[in-house]
């Protein structure tokens, strides 16, 4: 029975990371859809848990036969249902997100949560085993879970190709424990069919299928994930697209984005030695940056999946020892590094989430600043450029231009098909065209034929004078880009109504049916996942690579839980004592984070915030365990209910609310906050 | 005390109120941040082509031909009900002026080398999944940032601007028609020359009244099936094909472009059907701008068009009988310059939106046949 709870939560959770990075890809990256996700995931599991208290005369076998089942059916209903709700080449709307994730989401919620229920009271009745140990062991199968989905992706191994075989190899040991076969019955009926099923899936992986009825009429020829998303090549009429997270990122006939990426910052330096090429793709920006015969380039880009890409593909003729590949996150290779660049050029993605916000901030701007050679040039392009800036347009780029500026002296706006922010302590102009030719700089497009002086210049003042001064500058722990970024899209979306209601109602839902007494499981659950969320966000921002620390963040989180759950006391501890300490590691963490993000790389950091992740953890677990202690079963799918609502709503208000716009310190207050006014409200209540 | 004990009661209602409150102000805060945009109810003027009825005040601008309650606004967002009457939000309002190259448009037989002064009013009748100005298109009058920009400034300052012509363009000047109506007059009478760059989503009695001042327009032609225009752009084929027809008969000088979207426009046979339409209608001569998509606004999924399907286009336009076929925004594939179709020679030589040579006199090639086009102010 153990050991089936184990699979119940390793196998539960692995579905919610493939599915996450999934949704993550098809509904453009944003962190809006991402906390959506995430709560409704909890909000369906948090209502299908009391429900299935009644459901008491479901055996196990049937159960666990269901949920092995329910991952495939989930990845048919999310391939299906996607197909139907999407147009070709369109980002998934919030109306068709919502609908997508309800009909994707509710087989394997439902049914993993009814099992855990039905498993954990199984165990419950006998008196040795306590509620809170199976909570311990489902949560060491969501921990396994999360290091093992990292794993797969760290060695290229296609998401959907990984869930196959994870669940094949979950309904075997399923069928072994619940059967209880001869040997021979064994190896005949289970282990020769899910050898077979592992083998077809390791030597066909559906990904390539799955990928070519998302991408529609894209034939397409590979598809991998790494640790920062999804990589699929595809050929359409004979042009082949390198598509990363379905944004096409390296095609043909593409001069106008290149020759912009490389000649508005190269021109601006007369001296032109060093170079460093942050992301974009080195192999179509190489070309471009040669025409100044620069004596090194090095490049850096953090997802080696990226480089696995880029090292198939032919490269310019250039003196090859000229060229330096870096495989490091820029913000940490900066930070250390001692090397002085005459341009630093960034094609990172735009800062529309928080994980790409840090490349936009002012910290980061300082490390830029730290190796530019006197003169040196620095150019970026967070935006689109529109022949109208909306106020969340103005707002975005008014937080990174303040951050630009307390940097350097100089900053110049360039509107081309994107939009660039070049920065110098020297000089800088807008004469391109005069510039391009002066140097001899032959470019298809980037020339005096498309541009022109006047104009560059004239909507260069244009914009720079509708900088809003009032606007709070772009800093790592108050990262106001990524806010505006996200009501940008939802304004793209035509939907910051819609948004504003989804969010209230995945918050306020769950209060419908959270019983009293769980009302302080609902608060401590909530604050434990905006401190997961405040976490997994300083280390973002101080080391980069976003999937593999938020599955460690997590995994720590998980870890605390766990053995908060299952521990035994020795003594009989005040439960009111559990949401005080909880307050008090919250408020230490938001401090800490505080004194130590900016200087990134602290090893102190590195060590205390785990530790302060596991110990908040192990108080929430203390207390589920408290709260279900000498209970009736019921109790535990009450108490678990509330636990996971407060845990999706933790995640959206943090992520999406509280982090963007109060920054670390204050969101770590608020939750605080939280946690003792409903301390204090139950303490009230239950005094009168 | 246990904190799990029965008898412990918070009232749901307030614990949800506290939530209520804390998720409120969170949301109401970013809207104090960003600043509210300029009022444009000093400047609504009673729009034209509207008739009153039971059921709601009937816009007859477009072929939307919205129902519009009071206080309601037509599907553009520009047009509103206020007193029982039909008002136009955008007059005088513009959100986007710029001086552009006239090649920017794309027009490539009118006054080539010269200077278009743009203006766009936010507001659109369709909804493209692709479209490139969805800041102004989906946006509203009072939404947006707005210069005031009354008729006759517009025609002052594109004078100083020293542009031979004003473009109503980047989101659909249909949506500003009276705004549009009152700037082409003055704009006449000057001496400017006035060009539409529209989705040619208009009824036919206000487009031939509006045809009196208009002198260029370059209309997209989204699409060659119904299906497609109302899945891509929430628009009908039919009606587009109609307004080509007017513009043309009006002596509105006409060119069109097809923007041909990977997946959703390039499907051979609606090409095909699209240019035997246009070879068959009397739009031989009418310059036909085959253009390249890049991802945009929702449709960030789909490959740029591959140069290839453009130029296969473009070969299939030129077989069917149309005589000026370029093809727009790919850098380095020649495929702007206008040659004659008599005698093949190379008449004006563009490199992106420069005029390196225009061998073009009162109209002619050198071979005496006639280049349609508006080729001198």
């Amino acid at each position: 029975m153990r050991q089936l709870l184990f699979i119940t939560g390793f196998l539960s959770s692995s579905v919610q990371f493939i599915l996450l990075r999934e949704i993550s890809c098809i509904s453009g990256n944003s962190e809006i859809s991402t906390a959506i996700y995430l709560a409704m995931w909890l909000v369906i599991s948090s209502a299908g848990a009391i429900p299935s208290i009644t459901r008491r005369g479901l055996k196990t076998g049937p159960l666990m036969a269901m949920l092995v089942a329910s991952p495939p059916l989930s990845v048919i209903i999310f391939i299906l249902a996607g197909s139907f709700l999407i147009n070709p080449g369109e980002v998934l709307p919030t109306p068709g997100l919502l609908i997508l994730l309800f009909f994707t989401l509710a087989p394997v919620t439902l049914i993993s949560v009814s099992a855990f229920v039905r498993l954990a009271m199984t165990l419950a009745s006998d008196r040795s085993f306590q509620p809170g140990n199976s909570f311990g062991i489902e949560t060491l199968g969501s921990i396994l879970a999360g290091l093992a989905a990292t794993f797969s992706a760290l060695i290229f191994i296609p998401g959907f190709q990984y869930l196959f075989i994870i669940t094949t190899i979950s309904a075997l040991w399923s069928a072994i424990i619940i059967f209880r076969p001869t040997m021979l019955k064994r190896l005949l009926l289970f282990y020769l069919p899910a050898a077979l099923i592992i083998l077809l899936v390791s030597l066909f992986p559906p990904d390539l299928f799955i990928r070519s009825i998302q991408l529609r009429d894209i034939s397409v020829d590979k598809s991998f994930d790494t640790p920062y998303g999804n990589i699929t090549t595809g050929t359409y009429n004979g042009d082949e697209t390198v598509y990363y997270n379905f944004h096409p990122l390296f095609y043909s006939n593409d001069e106008i984005s290149r020759e912009e990426d490389i000649h508005y910052a190269m021109l601006q330096n007369k001296n032109v030695s060093d170079v460093l090429l942050i992301s974009g793709g080195l192999h179509s920006h190489l070309e471009e940056i040669i025409k100044y015969k620069p004596v090194r380039i090095d490049y850096t880009e953090a997802d080696p999946g990226l480089l696995r890409v880029e090292e198939s593909m032919i490269m310019p003729d250039y003196e090859k020892s000229a060229v330096n590949i870096i495989k490091k996150d820029a913000f940490r290779y900066l930070l250390h590094s001692k090397k002085r660049y005459d341009v630093i050029i960034q094609l990172t993605d735009q800062p529309l989430t928080l994980s790409m916000n840090r490349f936009y901030s002012s910290e980061y701007f300082r490390a830029v600043k730290n190796n530019l050679s006197d003169g040196g040039v620095f150019a970026c392009s967070p935006l689109n450029a529109y022949n109208y800036a909306s106020e969340n347009y103005l707002s975005l780029l008014s937080s990174i231009v303040k951050a630009l500026e307390e940097s350097f002296s100089n900053v110049l706006l360039i509107r081309g098909e994107k939009l660039y922010l070049i920065a110098s302590d020297h000089r800088l102009t807008t004469e391109i065209c005069r510039l391009a030719n002066e140097r001899g700089i032959d470019n298809l497009y980037v020339n005096c034929s498309y541009l022109n002086d006047y104009d560059i210049s004239q909507r260069s003042r244009e914009m720079m004078s509708v900088v809003n001064r009032d606007i709070r500058t772009n800093r790592l722990a108050n990262p106001v880009a990524s806010w505006y970024g996200n009501r940008l899209n939802e304004e793209k979306n035509g939907s910051r109504r819609s948004y504003a209601v989804i969010l209230s109602l995945l918050i306020l839902l769950p209060l419908f049916w959270i019983k009293r007494r769980a009302v302080l499981m609902f608060t401590s659950s909530a604050s434990l996942a905006g401190l997961g969320m405040i976490v997994i966000f300083v280390f973002q921002a101080a080391y980069g690579n976003a999937h593999l620390l938020s599955a460690l963040v997590l995994s720590v989180l998980f870890a605390g839980l766990a053995t908060g759950a299952s521990f035994r006391y020795p003594t009989r501890i005040r439960s009111s004592l559990y949401p005080v300490i909880l307050a008090l590691l919250m408020i230490l963490t938001g401090v800490l984070s505080l004194l130590l993000m900016p200087s990134s790389g602290n090893t102190l950091l590195f060590l205390l915030l785990p530790l302060l992740v596991f110990s908040s953890g192990f108080i929430t677990g203390s207390f589920f365990r408290s709260a279900t202690r000498m209970k009736p079963p019921e109790e535990t799918a009450i108490i678990y209910s509330a636990d996971l609502s407060g845990s999706a709503s933790g995640y959206l208000v943090t992520g999406t609310l509280l982090i963007p716009l109060t920054g670390i310190l204050f969101t770590t207050l608020i939750l605080s906050s939280l946690i003792l006014i409903s301390l204090s409200l139950v303490s009230v209540r239950s005094k009168l | 005390m246990l904190l799990t004990d029965r008898h412990i009661s918070i009232s749901r209602r307030h614990f949800a109120r506290q939530v209520s409150l804390v998720t409120a102000g969170s949301l109401i805060m970013p809207c104090v941040n960003a600043g509210t945009s300029h009022s444009v109810s000093d400047t609504v003027v009673p729009a034209m082509f509207q008739q009153e009825t039971p059921r709601g005040v009937i816009c007859l601008l477009c072929p939307n031909e919205c129902v519009i309650k009071e206080g309601e606004r037509g599907d553009c967002r520009s047009r509103i009900v206020k007193k029982s009457k039909l008002w136009s939000m955008s007059y005088g309002n513009p959100c986007a002026v710029n001086a552009d190259p006239i090649e920017k448009k794309p027009l490539f037989h009118f006054l080539p080398g010269s200077r278009a002064f743009s203006i766009a009013a936010a507001g659109c009748n369709f909804s493209c999944l692709n479209c490139q100005n969805w800041t102004i298109s989906q946006s509203s009058p009072d939404k947006t940032t707005n210069i005031d920009l009354p008729p006759e400034s517009v025609v002052t300052e594109s004078i100083k601007a020293g542009c031979s012509s004003i473009a109503y363009t980047y989101s659909e000047p249909v949506t500003f028609y009276e705004y549009v109506y009152d700037t082409a007059a003055r704009a006449r009478d000057n001496g400017i020359k006035n060009i539409m760059v529209s989705n040619g989503f208009i009824n036919p009695e206000p487009l031939k009244k509006l045809c009196r001042y208009i002198d260029a327009a370059n209309i997209d032609l989204k699409a060659f099936s119904d299906s497609t225009y109302i899945k891509l752009t929430g628009g009908r084929l039919q009606p587009v094909l109609d307004v080509l027809k007017i513009y043309r008969d009006e002596g509105v000088w006409l060119e069109i472009t097809a923007l041909i979207v990977p997946g959703w426009t390039d499907k051979p046979d609606e090409l095909d059907a699209m240019f035997s339409w246009l070879s068959d209608n009397g739009f031989r001569d009418i310059p036909l701008h085959i253009s390249r998509f890049y991802p945009q606004y929702k449709l960030l999924h789909l490959p740029p068009t591959p140069v290839s399907t453009l130029n296969m286009a473009a070969k299939k336009a030129k077989e069917r009988g149309l005589n000026f076929v370029y093809v727009d925004n790919v850098p380095g594939n020649n495929t702007t310059d206008t040659i004659c179709p008599v005698c093949n020679e190379k008449l004006v030589v563009r490199k992106g939106y420069s005029i390196e040579k225009n061998n073009i006199q009162d109209g002619r090639c050198r071979c005496g046949a006639t280049i349609p086009g508006v080729w001198k102010q």
